[in-house]
């Protein structure tokens, strides 16, 4: 089974549970003490992940750090649709990149700013913030536009991706980093949707949607 | 009567419509209240304040059912239409008080928008009456600027002129040919929602094309604005 090194509060851990839950891949939580324990930078999870960054997966053998580098490698793996990382489509994986990418900077800010606000870590919170409501204003205008053309997802397609796997998370905490996200209602309408995906589970702070409407 | 409690008597647009969907609450604010919007399944639209009457948790994180909002946190149902409370989790077999209810504005829909009055006696015949045949509403721009200041950048420096007698919060672009219209939503002090309605578009296949020109200019005098309030 896949060892997920885990830690329950941390978004970048709960986008693998999410995307194994809704894949249905079985794994087993080997929980790591992030917080007081700092055990991340203990010289036993060093040898796992040099980096001293949560999270790591061990698939029989097979280490891999970085959230997004496992989204990728799980949907290649465990995905028998293919929708969910579109191999053989060369726009969509440009995309996907992109929005990958941007997960990476909504982590250095919403998730910095949560970091900040509730684990008291050392960060200048008012640039983390700023940077947080800059990339949040360019994704509800993406989103927005994706809605005018008929698209629920970030990617453009008709099923969702990794890439909104990888960006939901810190998205949905960012206001316990004190982000606020009233002035985002495209991305609101888009959380919805994520919370609606088969499958899906919650973590502390994250909740679920109402049911959707029958058509 | 200042300025503050003559805005309060009067109705602003706070959302589009069509983006009040089913089964999602909408998270807003108008000169400092919060109002959490949803739409139940038979199509109205109900506008609260964004405060559960139990402990206060934000009602907008709640559960639109469809038929009633539930509360994230103790899980309160409170009904459409009336926001009277219907069941109490914690009191399964027990009616809720009558008392126990959530605050409503005033709420209408027209051109296109939600509109809101915070007002004890709301009267819907006063949502302002705006020339325009038909229109298109436009991507709502979210600025962080008060609402004199968004009012002052757009007149005097992007062509608008007040639209109605009713104060600056409706301008239009000024010179000959059809209108632009924007509505301007004061928040709070510190940030203002600029609404747009653009004259209707005569063919459907341009309508993205001209909604993404329009969005980019709004947005830029956003910026403009923006940078003048820092
Ligand atoms: S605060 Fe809403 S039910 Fe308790």
């Amino acid at each position: 089974m896949i060892k997920l090194y885990d830690f329950e509060l941390s978004g970048n851990c709960y986008k693998l549970r999410l995307l194994m839950g809704i894949l249905g891949v079985p794994f087993e939580r080997i929980a790591i003490d992030f917080y007081p324990g700092r055990e991340h930078k203990s010289p036993w999870f060093l040898k796992i992940n040099p980096l001293g960054q949560l999270p790591v997966i061990d698939d029989h053998g097979f280490i891999l750090r970085d959230a997004q580098a496992i989204l990728v490698y799980l949907a290649c793996a465990y995905d028998p649709s293919g929708l969910w990382y579109p191999r053989d489509d060369a726009r969509m994986l440009g995309r996907i990149a992109m929005w990958l990418g941007c997960a990476d900077s909504i982590t250095a800010t919403a998730s910095a700013a949560r970091l900040h606000d509730s684990l008291f870590y050392d960060f200048d919170i008012d640039k983390c913030r700023a940077g947080a409501h800059a990339l949040f204003r360019v994704l509800d205008e993406h989103l927005w536009f994706a809605e005018q053309e008929g698209n629920d997802w970030l990617c453009s397609s008709k099923h969702p991706t990794i890439a909104d796997i990888a960006c939901f998370p810190y998205v949905m905490l960012s206001e316990e980093g004190g982000v606020s996200r009233l002035p985002y209602p495209a991305v609101r309408r888009w959380t919805d949707r994520v919370k609606r995906i088969p499958g899906f589970m919650v973590m502390p702070g994250i909740f679920g949607a109402s049911p959707a409407a029958s058509e | 009567m200042s300025d503050a409690e003559e805005a309060i008597r009067l109705w602003f647009p706070v959302s589009r419509c069509e983006e009040i969907v089913p089964r999602n609450v909408v998270q807003t604010e108008l000169l400092g209240q919060e109002a959490a919007l949803w739409r139940d399944d038979l199509g109205f639209v109900n506008a609260w304040e964004n405060r559960c009457p139990h402990r206060g948790v934000r009602l907008s994180i709640g559960l639109n059912t469809g038929s009633e909002l539930r509360c994230q946190y103790h899980g309160w149902w409170y009904a459409s239409i009336t926001g009277q409370c219907t069941y109490i989790p914690a009191h399964p077999g027990q009616k809720p008080p009558n008392v126990i209810k959530t605050k409503r504005y005033g709420c209408a829909e027209q051109y296109g928008f939600i509109w809101i009055n915070l007002g004890d006696q709301p009267d819907a015949a006063a949502v302002p009456v705006l020339q325009l045949d038909s229109y298109t509403t436009m991507r709502s721009v979210f600025t962080q600027a008060p609402v004199d200041l968004v009012a002052q950048s757009l007149i005097e420096a992007h062509n608008f002129e007040p639209a109605t007698s009713a104060g600056n919060y409706i301008l239009e672009t000024t010179g000959p040919g059809e209108k632009s219209v924007l509505l301007l939503q004061p928040m709070n002090a510190e940030q203002t929602v600029i609404h747009g309605l653009i004259p209707s578009l005569v063919r459907d296949a341009d309508r993205l094309s001209v909604l993404r020109q329009f969005n980019g200019r709004v947005s830029e005098m956003r910026d403009a604005i923006e940078r003048a309030a820092a």
